[in-house]
């Protein structure tokens, strides 16, 4: 069985993964570290637990803020956004 | 609402033998878990496709096939993966599990309500992370974070890596890296390998432990990485753009406070810094289950020598694997096994005699590790020295931006004595992560008891949900 490549966007720009990779993987090996900035200095966070536990690699996907990039599977047409503060 | 004679919550080596051990007694378990494949953390794999770099990723990948696949064409076993739960409630007649399985494109997630009076809870442990100046800057993350990228979804988190902490999981978390061609430009472990010394029989009765130490030294040797003991990755520096650059390592002494003048700046485009494991009792908070600080100062569950945490003529509660105490996956199988045998025995599936006859050599087996994990608690253990590493503006509390500093102004201005007036003067805990990350961290700052460390621990609500999604949930 051959791997499954995955079309989808961040920040508007076509990205590509394999099928059953994580949001946060396919973010790095795109070369995108950052994730979000944070709400209250604006400073950048990238993955940092990488299983579901710290919440810091929170990203908007489909319009829906706070998700989590390590433990979000990357799907088909899905669009993911890097968060600003607290929201889309 | 979905009812099982027994559940057991994660899917790593602990609840996979939990559960084939019950339903290998004839018990109908239901198996949840949160990932998208069993495992667990540490046998997280990619799909079967990418069967060929699963195996060179893992150690002991067979082991894990093995039960995956015992559990998986189990009859008696049912696996929902991908549901996180939420909120858990306990009373005299049972357990009740509320979770959310995966949103769809924008839908909102679809609750489940799960039932069962016989819980056994196996939810692992999470990399342990120590504050740093800096260690917020992306790029900077723990081992379990570069393990979980590369072992469950084929990506390497660096060209140029560093690799600082303790304990043995920075052995194959290093290995595997140089093996797909990152290069480790230190691998730094906090201790000295000295310590082993007042420990050398306890080492040589676990040899397959030993040998297992020697494959990771092997592939290091051969892709020439040293590692040094008696460092410590002190600070971490950003580009302008904001994304790491380079890591600042120093000797540290025994007490994890740092030789002055023997600091180094090691160049680096991600850095994975781990201080051993704390255990997840999120769902253990939740359902009220007796806990205690372990030897390396982890709230975990208390449980009884057949792994029952809770239990009266109705219900019962057990736990196994890390939630009980951090010592490896040999005693989570071990600890798995009992959990299951227990439930089967509270059903009425086997007899007391059957029960004794089946695990008698498990728990000899369990005492072998669980000795072997307490010679690790002890020779990887986390002094409180690293509190002279942070500065007043070193972030403490990641989710809601808490400096050391303002941590110290609760204390000292506002008279703060434990976590809770911290918390509540500070907003240290607050976020989403609530306090997972932090809580340990600030006990060890504080210098609190044990009683603080376990009140500090809990957190009622298990994972975030939107107003949208509980209006969704039948039992309201």
């Amino acid at each position: 069985m051959s791997e499954k490549v995955i079309t989808c966007t961040l920040n508007g720009v076509i990205l590509t993964a394999i099928s059953g990779q994580s949001i946060a993987a396919a973010m790095i090996s795109s070369g995108e570290r950052i994730n979000r900035t944070t709400r209250i200095d604006g400073s950048f966070r990238g993955i940092f637990c990488g299983i579901g536990a710290c919440f810091d690699c929170l990203v908007v996907v489909d319009g829906v803020s706070n998700q989590r990039a390590c433990i979000t599977e990357v799907r088909n047409g899905m669009t993911i956004q890097t968060q600003r503060g607290a929201g889309p | 609402m979905i009812r099982s004679e027994v559940i057991v919550v994660g899917a790593g080596p602990a609840g996979m033998n939990a559960a084939l051990h019950a339903a290998n007694s004839e018990c109908e378990v239901l198996l949840i878990d949160n990932g998208n494949r069993l495992g667990g953390q540490y046998w997280r794999h990619m799909p079967k496709e990418r069967d060929s770099l699963n195996y060179s990723l893992h150690y002991d990948f067979a082991k894990a096939v093995k039960l995956r696949d015992a559990v998986l064409n189990h009859d008696k076993i049912t696996v929902k993966s991908q549901a996180q739960i939420w909120s858990a409630t306990a009373n005299d007649k049972g357990v009740v599990l509320h979770a959310l399985a995966p949103r769809n494109l924008g839908d909102l997630p679809t609750e489940i309500v799960f039932e069962t009076q016989h819980l056994i809870l196996a939810t692992g442990a999470y990399d342990r992370a120590l504050p740093f100046p800096g260690w917020n800057i992306p790029g900077v993350m723990t081992p379990g974070a570069a393990q979980s990228l590369l072992k469950g979804h084929g990506v390497v988190a660096g060209k140029k890596m560093v690799i600082a902490g303790t304990g043995p999981f920075l052995l194959p978390v290093a290995s595997s890296l140089v093996e797909q061609g990152v290069e480790v430009v230190g691998l730094f472990e906090a201790h000295s390998p000295k310590r082993w010394v007042r420990h050398l029989s306890v080492l040589l009765s676990n040899l397959g432990k030993l040998f297992e130490g020697f494959h990771y030294a092997w592939i290091l040797n051969r892709h020439a990485v040293r590692m040094k003991f008696g460092y410590a990755v002190v600070e971490a520096h950003a580009s302008d753009a904001g994304i790491l650059t380079a890591v600042t390592v120093a000797r540290i002494r025994p007490d994890f406070t740092i030789l002055v003048g023997s600091e180094k700046r090691i160049e680096c485009d991600a850095a994975a810094i781990g201080w051993g494991f704390t255990p997840d009792t999120s769902l253990a908070g939740a359902l009220g289950l007796p806990q205690k600080v372990d030897v390396d100062g982890a709230v975990v569950v208390s449980v009884d020598e057949r792994q029952v945490a809770l239990a009266n003529s109705e219900m019962s509660v057990h736990a196994a694997g890390e939630v009980t105490g951090v010592g490896g996956s040999v005693l989570s199988l071990h600890e798995g096994a009992l959990a299951g045998l227990s439930c089967a025995l509270l059903r009425g599936k086997i007899t007391e005699k059957q029960y004794r006859d089946s695990t008698k050599n498990i728990y000899a087996a369990r005492l072998h590790a669980e000795k072997f994990a307490r010679v690790l608690k002890d020779v990887y253990v986390v002094p409180d020295g690293w509190r002279n590493w942070v500065t007043p503006s070193t972030l403490i509390c990641r989710c809601e931006e808490v400096s050391c500093g303002q941590v110290d102004a609760a204390v000292d201005e506002l008279g703060a004595r434990n976590s809770r007036d911290v918390k509540l003067f500070s907003r240290v805990g607050m976020g989403m992560c609530q306090g997972r990350v932090c809580g340990r961290n600030i006990a060890g700052y504080l210098g609190t008891d044990d009683a603080d460390r376990i009140r500090n621990a809990r957190r009622p609500i298990i994972a975030p949900i939107t107003l949208g999604e509980l209006a969704q949930d039948p039992l309201l």
